[in-house]
């Protein structure tokens, strides 16, 4: 099990430094950063003066390695758009997006693996369809659509929510909530295939033949072993979260890294648009880890690969 | 008289198939009109190609699925009398030991938790003494107690079908239903564990019914014998009788298609071809479609399960068969 959860971890440094390169790579790439914050207009003696302050005058292999080195002791460099450290502009987002999504997370675990589970014991009855309808319409509409759906029902036609911001609590429940419903759908989904595969076991068959009770075979047999693809499936789901977040706080402007990134880009933030990469890097290799290591404590297979070949 | 041990009666499933949204409803009928009586310490086989209804037929014997006709009486009570607390007791005197061991365990259990489950949930002893128990069984079906904090991924496909006996049998139950107990082991494998069972029902006060493909297993291990077909018995009786003297062509087919070890005796023919054609059930004999004894009789009326020399066959021409017509099977 150590050596397992090791590997992991070599695995996601390797992965967070290649992640580092390639967006270096792809963004010096993609076009002259001086051009881009002063726009085609502008002088050849204000590009070259923009690229001598940033450096961007020197080798990219020196670029790099300088980029790099600065990284690593947490310096992201400045932000091109109003000169200030890049790694503050995170600091400052981040816990905007967490208030979010992480509330958005738990709740649809909250709503989606009960509805699952409940439509994978009463299968194929008029419970599950209405369930399993639900997750499908959730799953199917765009979080962005839902946000606007709800904006319009709530804070145009009810007045009883803010539309966008950030100012007080309140303006926190609509994006929180069309993050977890779209997600809580496919989570719902996803447990009750889960659950039903595993309901269809011989052992699950056997514990009913030895009279253990429905509802313990369900949370004594049946759902330790769903939880096994269950908890891979909710890394995705984790992940998903940060991709959504690009959408959902636009659509309430809501000042979290998701719309930090939009605006970094639109201006051509170098520095910010990479921190905020290496930054939804690191939280999806935290993420993969995690599942990883939950995996193998579900695992036997995985916990015990060390203390016996067969 | 005291009533027998497991008694069906005209026991029915169908199953209902239905599909896609708008798709025609049809049925299936695994198990129809099967009637079927087991004694005390009494040894039963099923045997039937994939398809027969002999695993559905198990799963009605121990009420873990209704049937759509008929009726299961255990000890004279019929299971649909039974409430919440007759289940339990009835589930303490019986069990189930399935096919394909992998899938028979829970693979996030060790294995003496998962022996040891039913003396907890029958309320027979406390968590020591259900390990100890545990242990104990595991002895007597040949494994080692050292295997009780192992996990099923951990063990060979013989052992892992040794613990599911064990856990089948902890509580001593006087009823066993063996699905395909056997059928996923190593022929050595299924040797030992076959020897194995047979010390335990001397041992034991165990009556089982032995559902198998397997006509060369099942001969060592059952007192008697029923062949299914499509849901139907086509033939039961005596397991000497049976063999020796085979009155239904299915059997007689299943018989003379068992490998053999001599290669003197060669199945020259196939003896049946074609495979189980559920269209031709509602009507007639539903073995007629690939029998080579079929006449217009067996097409217009589903012959009865009736006394033919020493069992029961459910043929038209069942006296015509002579045991001289097997000579080719297997008689030691």
């Amino acid at each position: 099990m150590a050596s397992f959860v090791i590997g992991r971890l070599v695995r996601a440094i390797v992965v967070l430094i290649l992640t580092v390169t390639f967006v270096f790579v792809v963004l010096r790439v993609s076009g002259d950063p001086a051009e881009q914050m002063l726009g085609d207009q502008s002088t050849p003696e204000a590009l070259a003066a923009v690229r001598a302050s940033w450096g961007l005058d020197k080798p990219i292999l020196e670029q790099y390695v300088l980029y790099v080195a600065h990284v690593v002791t947490g310096d992201f460099g400045r932000s091109f758009a109003d000169n200030r450290d890049a790694f503050a502009v995170i600091v400052e987002r981040a816990p905007k997006t967490l208030l979010v999504t992480v509330p958005a997370f738990v709740l649809s675990i909250l709503l989606g693996i009960p509805a699952g589970v409940l439509a994978a014991i009463r299968r194929d009855t008029p419970m599950d369809k209405a369930v399993m309808s639900g997750a499908v319409l959730g799953y199917s509409v765009p979080n962005f659509l839902l946000g606007l759906a709800f904006i319009f029902m709530f804070a145009v036609w009810l007045r009883v929510l803010p539309s966008s911001g950030s100012s007080s609590w309140q303006h926190a429940i609509l994006p929180i909530v069309t993050f977890a419903l779209t997600s809580a759908a496919a989570i719902s989904r996803f447990a009750r295939a889960a659950l039903i595969e595993v309901l269809d076991q011989p052992y699950i068959i056997a514990a009913r033949a030895d009279g253990i009770a429905d509802w313990e075979i369900i949370i004594r047999h049946a759902l330790p072993n769903a939880a096994i693809p269950m908890v891979t499936m909710l890394g995705f789901v984790a992940g998903g979260l940060l991709g959504g977040a690009v959408f959902v706080e636009q659509v309430f402007a809501w000042p979290g890294l998701g719309s930090g990134f939009v605006r970094a880009v639109t201006l051509g933030d170098l520095n910010v648009v990479q921190a905020v990469i290496i930054t939804f890097t690191a939280f999806m290799v935290t993420v993969n880890l995690t599942v990883d290591v939950l995996y193998a404590v579900l695992n036997p297979k995985i916990r015990l690969q060390n203390n016996d070949p067969g | 008289m005291t009533p027998p041990l497991l008694e069906a009666t005209d026991l029915t499933k169908v199953f209902r198939l239905k599909s896609g949204l708008f798709g025609k409803r049809a049925s299936h009928t695994a198990v129809n009109a099967v009637n079927l009586e087991l004694a005390h310490r009494e040894r039963i086989g099923v045997v039937g190609e994939s398809g027969s209804g002999k695993s559905t037929l198990g799963r009605l014997l121990l009420g873990l699925t209704p049937p759509t006709l008929g009726e299961v009486r255990y000890k004279g009570k019929s299971h649909a009398q039974r409430r919440s607390r007759d289940w339990m007791a009835f589930r303490k005197q019986t069990s189930l030991v399935q096919q394909s061991p992998q899938a028979a365990l829970n693979p996030q259990m060790s294995v003496g938790n998962q022996v040891a489950e039913p003396v907890l949930v029958h309320k027979v002893g406390n968590r020591n003494e259900a390990l100890a128990r545990a242990a104990a069984i595991l002895e007597r079906v040949g494994l080692s107690s050292g295997l009780m904090n192992r996990f099923p991924h951990q063990l060979s496909g013989g052992q892992r079908q040794r613990v599911v006996m064990a856990r089948a049998l902890i509580l001593e139950p006087e009823l066993v239903i063996f699905d395909e107990a056997v059928s996923a082991l190593d022929v050595s494998v299924q040797a030992q564990v076959v020897a194995q069972l047979r010390s335990l029902w001397q041992e034991l006060d165990l009556a089982y019914v032995f559902i198998t493909h397997d006509l060369r297993i099942v001969r060592h291990v059952v007192d008697r014998i029923a062949v299914m077909y499509l849901g139907r018995i086509l033939e039961t009786g005596d397991i000497k009788s049976v063999y020796e003297w085979p009155r239904h062509p299915y059997t007689r087919a299943l018989l003379a298609s068992v490998p053999t070890m001599d290669p003197r005796i060669r199945n020259v023919r196939p003896p049946i071809q074609g495979e189980l054609d559920i269209a031709k059930l509602s009507q007639g004999c539903a073995f007629r479609s690939r029998c080579p004894f079929a006449i217009d009789k067996c097409a217009a009326e589903i012959p009865p399960l009736r006394e033919v020399g020493n069992q029961q066959v459910a043929c038209h021409r069942a006296e015509e068969m002579t045991p001289a017509a097997t000579a080719q099977m297997e008689t030691a």
